[in-house]
């Protein structure tokens, strides 16, 4: 496998590519987003304790 | 942000974010996703990290890396939050580990880059249930970034 040129710079470059997978249905991350939402229903955030969730 | 990073890749969606760590134990896949939480007034999204399995192409969350590349994996997530704000429609980026470790790692790498991050951002962290500007050598259980 080829090394990863790793890159510094300031402008943000992203290549759009479709052989990355849309993981929004990944149990992990399905469970991460309802504990988000879990403490933010509780806290709010800075200077707003109302949010309006999905 | 002129930190060493991993070049990545996102999904047509922009929610979809991959790249690969590269170190002692090889080259490992990361994905970063983001989740909207909330409809409007702010839109804040949930930042889900982590390994992607090769057995099974599903996020790994009880695996630790250990890839000596912190920074660097941490610079490119912050890269990644960067690309993904540049919308000024996305107001708000929220983010905890899976354990109490992993939060406290979180908080290791962010006060490793902080004046970095700050020339973009600004971060705050939950303590005991209140959001406070981030400060260094605080223990958080959330944290929350605002692009300025």
């Amino acid at each position: 496998m080829a090394t990863i040129k790793r890159e510094v710079n300031s402008a943000s470059d992203p290549i759009v590519n479709n052989n990355v997978k849309d993981r929004g249905n990944d149990p992990y991350f399905i469970k991460k987003a309802e504990k988000a939402k879990e403490i933010l229903q509780r806290v709010g955030i800075p200077g707003k304790k109302k949010l309006d969730f999905k | 942000m002129n930190l060493e990073r991993y070049p990545y890749f996102k999904n047509s969606n922009f929610l979809s974010y991959e790249f690969y760590s590269e170190g002692p134990r090889g080259q490992i896949k990361k994905s970063v996703r983001f989740t909207a939480i909330t409809i409007n007034n702010p839109i804040i999204y949930n930042l889900g990290f982590g390994d992607i399995s090769e057995a099974n192409e599903e996020i790994d969350d009880s695996v630790i890396s250990n890839n000596q590349d912190r920074n660097v994996v941490l610079a490119t997530v912050a890269n990644i939050i960067m690309d993904f704000t540049h919308n000024p429609s996305r107001h708000y980026i929220f983010a905890t580990g899976n354990t109490p470790s992993r939060t406290r790692l979180y908080q290791m790498g962010i006060s490793s880059i902080l004046e970095e991050i700050r020339k973009d951002f600004v971060v705050f962290g939950l303590k005991d249930d209140e959001w406070q500007e981030f400060q260094r050598n605080v223990n958080y259980t959330a944290f929350l970034i605002n692009r300025n």
